[in-house]
C-alpha cells in the first residue's frame, strides 16, 4: 500500500487537502482495518502537519523589479 | 436656403445697429447650420465655471468652440491639446464679442470607430489561431509562491492589489513588474513585463502573474489589446490573470489570460486564497480522523476484552475440573483408610462381643480401647497430609487464576496507552500480545496440570505409606500384637509376671498363651 511510502506523499497544498480529506472519509466509513486505519491516522497527521508547516514557513515580501535587479518596494500611500 | 426678407434688411435703408446686424447674424448661423459636425485638432482647451472653451483648427483655419458644463461632465474622453475630434453641435454667435463659434454637444476622438474596428480584427485573428481556446487555460494553484503583478508601481491599482493579498493571505510573495498602462505606448512595456515575469519564474519562484491596470476609455486601456500583449500572455510558463479597467471593459488580455478577473482586486481575490480558511481545512480532517479511530479502538478493546474473559473462564473450569477429580480422590483414599478399615473390624469386634460371655466381653473392651487408641494416633498425622495436600492445591489454582487477571489488566493498560496516544503501536503489537496472552495461558494450563499430576502421585505415596504404617501391615510382615489381662498392649516385659494370660494377635487369628519366663530388659536398654 501507497500509505508507507512517504515519496509518493503529495506534496501540493491542494493535493494534500484532497487526500486528507479521501482519509477522513475512509476512517468515518469504518471498513479499513485497525492496523490499516492507524496506517492511515499517520498519514493524515502527517500530510496535516505538512500543509500546516508550508502555510505557517511562507514569508511576505513586497518587492519590485528594477531594471534586472530585484529589490524591496513600499506601497506608496494616497495623497490627502 | 437664407430668408430673402433677412437679405434685404439695410440694403440700401437705414443702417442697422450692430447689435441688430449681429443678431441677424446669428440666427442666419443658427438656422443655416443647426446640427454639424467639425473634424479638427484640438488646442487651447481650457475649463472656466465649469465650461469648457477650445479651439479647432486645421492646417489652415480655426473655429472656436464651447461645451456646456453640464454636456463636458459627462464626456468619457479627457480633452487635450493635439487630439484629432469630431465635434458635434450647432453654430452661433456669441454677440458679445461678435464671434462666431461652435456649441459642442458631443465630442470624439478620432479613430474611436478605428480602434474599435482594429480590435475586432485582432480578437477575430487571434480567435481564428485559436490562442483563446479553453483547453488553453491554465489552473492557478490553491496557494500562490510569489505573485509578479504587472502594472503601475505608482497609484491605486498596486496599492489595492497589496491590500487585498495582505488581508487575505499575510505572507503573499508580490514582485511588482513595472509597466507604462497608459495609452496604445504601453503595450510593449506590457508584453515585456509579462516576458519578464515568465523568464524570472523559475528563479524567483512565480507561480502566477497578474496583468492590471485601472478603469480608462477605450484608448487609455489600448495597450491591452496589442496582439503582443496576448502573445506574451499565451507564451507566459505561469498562469496569467488579468485585471484591467471596469467590470464593462473587455480587452484582448483578457481573452488571452487564463483567468479573466473585472477588476485589479477581483484579481487578486482569486489569486490568493483566505489564509485562514486554509488552515481550517487542514486541521478540520485531523478531527474527524481522531473521532473515528477513536471509535475504531474502543471498538477493538471490547472485543479483546469479552476474548479475555472467555479464555479466563476456560482456564478456570479446567481448575474446577481437576478439583473435583483431587477430590475423588481423596473419596478413594479416605475409604481406604486404616481407620475406616479399623472401623469395620470395630463394628465386627462389636457383634461378636454381643455374642460373647461377659468375661470374654472384657476382653473384647480391651481389645476396642487399643483399637480405638491405634485409630486417634494414626488420624492426626493423616488428616494433616490431606490438608497440607488441598492447600497445596489451593495455592495453585489462586496462582493460576491471579497472574492471567494481572495480564489482563496489563494488557487493557497498554490498550488505554495506545488509544491516548493514538498515533503509537500498530494492531501488530496489539495481535501480538494478545498472542503472547494465549500462550501464557496455554502454558499456565500445562502447569496446572503437571502440578496436578504430581500432586496425585505425592498422594499415592502418602496412602501407600499410610498403607504400610497400618498395624495390619505390621502383623502381615510377621509381627504380633501381646494383649495383657488388662487389656493393654504388653511393651514391656516387666509389666508382666509369670503365669499370667496374654492375648496374641497374628496377622490372621489369634493364640491365648500363658506367661512362663520373663526376660527383663538389660539396666541400659530402659
Amino acid at each position: 500500500m501507497s500509505e508507507t511510502d512517504k515519496s509518493a506523499e503529495p506534496t501540493s497544498l491542494e493535493a494534500i487537502l484532497q487526500r486528507l480529506e479521501d482519509i477522513a472519509e475512509q476512517l468515518e466509513s469504518g471498513d479499513a482495518s485497525l492496523e490499516q486505519s492507524l496506517a492511515l491516522f499517520e498519514e493524515g497527521v502527517r500530510l496535516s502537519k505538512a500543509g500546516t508547516k508550508r502555510l505557517d514557513e511562507a514569508e511576505k515580501k513586497l518587492e519590485i523589479l528594477q531594471g534586472d535587479r530585484v529589490q524591496p518596494f513600499a506601497v506608496e500611500e494616497p495623497e490627502g | 436656403m437664407v430668408n430673402p426678407a433677412l437679405m434685404a434688411l439695410g440694403r440700401g435703408g437705414a443702417p442697422l445697429t450692430v447689435s441688430q446686424l449681429t443678431t441677424q447674424l446669428r440666427q442666419l448661423l443658427e438656422q443655416r447650420y443647426p446640427r454639424i459636425a467639425v473634424v479638427g485638432e484640438l488646442s487651447s482647451v481650457r475649463v472656466h465655471n465649469g465650461h469648457c472653451y477650445m479651439c479647432l483648427k486645421d492646417n489652415r483655419a480655426q473655429l472656436q468652440a464651447m461645451m456646456w458644463g453640464r454636456e463636458y461632465r459627462g464626456l468619457k474622453v479627457r480633452l487635450e491639446d493635439g487630439m484629432q475630434v469630431i465635434a458635434r453641435g450647432r453654430l452661433t454667435v456669441y454677440e458679445p464679442q461678435g464671434r462666431y463659434q461652435l456649441t459642442v454637444e458631443s465630442i470624439e476622438p478620432v479613430g474611436a470607430g478605428a480602434l474599435q474596428a482594429a480590435f475586432e480584427q485582432t480578437k477575430a485573428r487571434l480567435l481564428a489561431e485559436g490562442l483563446f481556446a479553453a483547453e488553453r487555460k491554465r489552473k492557478l494553484s490553491l496557494v500562490p509562491s510569489t505573485v509578479a503583478v504587472v502594472t503601475s508601481p505608482t497609484g491605486a491599482v498596486i496599492r489595492d492589489i497589496v491590500n487585498v493579498a495582505s488581508r487575505r493571505y499575510p505572507k503573499a510573495r508580490i514582485l511588482v513588474i513595472p509597466s507604462k498602462v497608459q495609452g496604445a505606448e504601453a503595450a510593449p512595456w506590457i508584453a515585456g513585463g509579462i516576458r519578464r515575469a515568465s523568464q524570472l519564474a523559475v528563479s524567483q519562484d512565480i507561480s502566477v502573474v497578474i496583468v492590471a491596470r485601472g478603469g480608462g476609455s477605450l484608448e487609455d486601456l489600448w495597450g491591452f489589446n496589442d496582439e503582443r500583449v496576448a502573445r506574451a500572455i499565451a507564451a507566459c510558463a505561469v498562469p496569467v490573470v488579468s485585471g484591467v479597467g471596469h467590470e464593462t471593459d473587455t480587452t484582448i488580455a483578457d481573452f488571452a489570460a487564463d483567468l479573466r478577473a473585472p477588476t485589479p482586486s477581483a484579481a487578486a481575490e482569486l489569486v490568493w486564497p483566505i489564509a485562514a480558511e486554509l488552515m481550517q481545512r487542514l486541521s478540520r480532517p485531523t478531527a474527524r480522523m481522531t473521532r473515528a479511530l477513536r471509535r475504531d479502538v474502543t471498538r477493538e478493546r471490547r472485543r479483546l476484552g469479552s476474548a479475555h474473559t472467555h479464555l479466563r473462564q476456560a482456564a478456570l473450569g479446567r481448575c474446577r475440573d481437576e478439583r473435583l477429580a483431587l477430590q475423588r480422590l481423596e473419596g478413594r483414599l479416605a475409604r481406604l483408610h486404616p481407620r475406616a478399615r479399623l472401623a469395620g473390624a470395630h463394628a465386627k469386634l462389636e457383634g461378636l462381643a454381643s455374642r460373647l460371655a461377659p468375661p470374654t466381653r472384657a476382653r473384647v473392651v480391651a481389645s476396642r480401647n487399643a483399637l480405638d487408641g491405634l485409630a486417634s494416633r494414626l488420624a492426626a498425622p493423616t488428616r494433616a497430609r490431606v490438608v497440607a495436600s488441598r492447600n497445596v492445591l489451593d495455592g495453585l489454582a489462586s496462582r493460576l487464576t491471579a497472574p492471567t487477571r494481572a495480564r489482563v489488566v496489563a494488557s487493557r493498560n497498554a490498550l488505554d496507552g495506545l488509544a491516548s496516544r493514538l498515533t503509537a503501536p500498530t494492531r501488530a503489537r496489539v495481535v501480538e500480545s494478545r498472542n503472547a496472552l494465549d500462550g501464557n495461558l496455554a502454558r499456565l494450563a500445562v502447569t496446572m496440570r503437571e502440578q496436578l499430576a504430581a500432586q496425585r502421585a505425592r498422594l499415592g505415596q502418602v496412602a501407600g505409606r499410610l498403607h504400610a504404617l497400618s498395624p495390619l501391615a505390621v502383623l502381615e510382615r510377621g509381627f504380633a500384637l501381646v494383649t495383657t489381662p488388662s487389656g493393654s498392649v504388653a511393651r514391656d516385659a516387666r509389666e508382666l509376671a509369670v503365669g499370667d494370660h496374654v492375648d496374641i494377635r497374628l496377622a490372621r487369628g489369634q493364640i491365648q498363651a500363658r506367661v512362663e519366663r520373663l526376660l527383663p530388659p538389660d539396666d541400659e536398654d530402659t
